[in-house]
């Protein structure tokens, strides 16, 4: 099989794992609307579905570029949404939260929609992107960002369910807000630590293929921000007992940054990461 | 004792949690203007994409931001806030991880075990992870080594750039060392994408004559001397013959944006402002639309007394006629942007960096946990459970059923369950 054919077989993959992400999320709608299970059920196929073919697309692609495919706009949007898919998969698992889908799913969609609207072209890297710390760097990156969108799915709910009324559908799909909280905090930790791998490895990078591990570049600049946020969050929960409703607008706010990062940094503000 | 006071709260607030949290707001609002703001740009830029508020921004120092006085200030008490908590927290921590006191965790069941008989008391008491005691202190002093390290770096590091052709030989500005650029090539895919710049340099000490070879690539510095050197960026350069009627007055090698100002007619000057290896004027303007030497042009700016009297694009080869002389561009060729850095503080951030790494896997994944229980002589079982920001104290019946008596949670966790079953 020639790479062209991976390519192409990675163009209907993604396309269908778009699809598929949008049927789950609105699955996942009609699960928090109607408050029965069965679409709720569905939702969690459909989502596990289209987690597969999104990490078969990136496998064809990977293979079909012959590199990992972290380098390049698309890539990185794709492989930023996997990330949350992946977070995601592992707290429903621990924390056996379905209602939590419905607050992920549309992060997840939009993701990927982004992703969508770039140009899939594989290109040749250019020297500075030739290097095993950048796919360490991106690789750290997808973990900490995946993690960081689950807390705010989970921030999300805690504020959502604060402001119903309690029922037994409440009681059955989602945690109490004690537990959510902890739940957002574990997320936080699982972020916050990979952040600080994302930074230090991208120094790292930075200081093989510039000559200086720290520039404030933009992308350098609002990463810092980002670490700061949570690492605010972090504190303030400890010192001021900041938990429950202010600590959840604190991960929205992270997670506000980290989308601004990745997204209004690249396109926004000219940079040397201007690339990725 | 007022004194002490009035001395003591300053000093609690410079190395409190709340200063520390004062300082690293100003520092992201810092940082968010500094990305926002182009930094270290000419005022005219200022001055053109933000009008009246351009006064401002240089005033303030924004459009240098992170060299600004006020910017170093924040910095550095930063430092003095995570050099102060972690000298007071070093003495806690010590302590909490030393030997414990039974008798203090026995303590923390009294109010409890009020009534029961203290010799039919048995005393069980654990824990485990202490060494997570620390993470929160070596992350603060990660910290510290990496802004400490980042600042002598910066103060006492070497940085230098030097470009050329290959058989130049350029001197490294307040250094000793010389680099001679033996070679250097311009690795192209079928695509005429760029697969690597390979520059292969000497680096001669100009005392003792030692020299060490090398070669420079992106992303594969070259070391030499205790510096590293790298393979920056690349240009184009071109000879130019300066003719004074019939006769060549001079020749000398211009790399792109510099200029040459002829030793007989100070008041000219030819400035080499963009080479186009395969020229094309389209829609967009002048462009080069393959890296190959097709159509070899160069843009230029001439002045004569400082005034711009021509600026246009010349094949190579051709004539540029500024009576009584002419320019000729010739022999274009590609130069080596090679930068030379010795940062002897590199380790120090290193070890910051590596520091805050485990710190933080000891803070959210090595959580110290303290387990005292106390079962009476009637089988009742009492417990004291405590994890960083967590207190529990549970009460379990002979037979079935347990309960919470008091809960202290500074930040929910599962560890809880353990704490009371054990």
């Amino acid at each position: 099989m020639t790479a062209e054919r991976f390519l192409q077989a990675e163009n209907v993959l993604f396309t269908a794992a778009v699809a598929g992400y949008l049927a789950a999320t609105a699955l996942y709608f009609v699960f928090f609307a109607i408050k029965k299970e069965g679409p709720g059920r569905w939702a969690g196929h459909v989502f596990m579905a289209a987690f597969g073919l999104h990490t078969l697309a990136m496998l064809l692609r990977g293979i079909g570029a012959g590199r990992l495919p972290l380098t390049n706009q698309y890539e990185f949007a794709t492989s930023f949404a996997w990330g949350i898919s992946l977070c995601y998969l592992v707290f429903m698992a621990k924390y056996r939260f379905r209602a939590l889908g419905a607050f992920v799913a549309p992060v997840i969609f939009l993701i990927i929609g982004y992703a969508a609207m770039q140009s899939r072209e594989v290109r040749e890297l250019m020297p500075a992107l030739k290097s095993n710390w950048l796919a360490i760097h991106v690789s750290t990156a997808i973990i900490s960002y995946g993690a960081f969108g689950v807390a705010f799915g989970v921030s999300m709910v805690y504020l959502v369910r604060g402001r119903m009324r309690e029922d037994e559908f409440h009681r059955r799909e989602m945690p109490d807000l004690e537990k959510l909280d902890m739940i957002s905090y574990r997320a936080v930790s699982l972020g916050f630590l990979f952040l600080t791998l994302v930074i230090v490895t991208g120094a790292i990078w930075a200081e093989r293929a510039w000559g200086r591990y720290w520039s404030w570049d933009p992308k350098e600049t609002w990463s810092l921000i980002t670490w700061i946020i949570y690492a605010l969050y972090l504190h303030v929960r400890l010192s001021r007992g900041w938990q429950g409703k202010k600590a959840a607008w604190f991960a929205v706010v992270g997670f506000i940054c980290v989308v601004f990062t990745y997204i209004g940094v690249n396109t926004l503000i000219p940079g040397i990461h201007s690339y990725a | 004792m007022k004194g002490n006071n009035r001395i003591g709260k300053p000093f609690r607030f410079l190395y409190s949690m709340k200063s520390g949290i004062v300082i690293l707001v100003l520092i992201v609002a810092a940082c968010t203007a500094g990305s926002l703001i182009l930094q270290e740009q000419i005022p005219a830029y200022y001055e053109m994409n933000y009008g009246g508020a351009a006064r401002w921004i240089m005033a303030f120092g924004l459009d240098r931001v992170f060299t600004s006085w006020w910017f170093l200030v924040l910095t550095g008490l930063l430092c003095i806030n995570l050099t102060l908590c972690s000298v007071v927290r070093f003495g806690v921590i010590w302590r909490e991880s030393g030997r414990y006191n039974l008798e203090d965790r026995k303590q923390k069941l009294a109010r409890s075990l009020e009534g029961a008989d203290e010799a039919d008391i048995v005393w069980e008491y654990r824990r485990r992870r202490r060494a997570g005691l620390w993470g929160p202190w070596l992350c603060h002093v990660g910290m510290l080594l990496l802004i400490a390290g980042f600042a002598l770096g910066e103060r006492f590091g070497l940085e230098s750039y030097v470009y050329g052709v290959p058989g130049q030989e350029k001197e490294l500005e307040g250094t000793g060392y010389v680099v001679r650029i033996d070679d250097f090539r311009i690795e192209l895919r079928e695509d005429e994408t760029v697969e690597q710049y390979t520059a292969s340099l000497t680096v001669r000490e100009t005392d003792t004559g030692r020299q060490v070879s090398g070669m420079a690539q992106v992303n594969h510095p070259m070391d030499a001397f205790g510096m590293r050197v790298y393979q920056n960026s690349t240009g184009w350069a071109c000879q130019v013959d300066v003719y004074q009627k019939e006769t060549l007055e001079e020749s000398r090698l211009l790399c792109t944006g510099e200029i040459l100002t002829p030793e007989s007619a100070p008041e000219v000057s030819l400035v080499f402002q963009k080479f186009y290896p395969d020229f094309a004027y389209t829609e967009q303007g002048a462009v080069s639309v393959s890296s190959r030497l097709d159509n070899p042009c160069a843009a230029f700016t001439l002045y004569y007394d400082g005034k711009a009297i021509a600026s246009d694009v010349v094949g190579v080869g051709y004539e540029i006629i500024a009576e009584p002389y002419r320019f000729v561009f010739r022999d274009p060729q590609p130069y080596t942007l090679i930068q030379v850095l010795r940062d002897p503080f590199q380790w120090l951030a290193g070890l910051g960096g590596a520091l805050l790494l485990i710190s933080l896997f000891l803070c959210f994944y090595f959580r110290p946990e303290e387990w005292c229980s106390a079962r009476t002589g009637d089988g009742r079982e009492y417990s004291w459970y405590h994890s960083r920001g967590t207190v529990r104290i549970r009460a379990e019946e002979p037979i079935g059923g347990n309960d919470t008596i008091e809960s202290v949670d500074g930040s929910p966790e599962d560890g809880m369950e353990k704490g009371g079953t054990r």
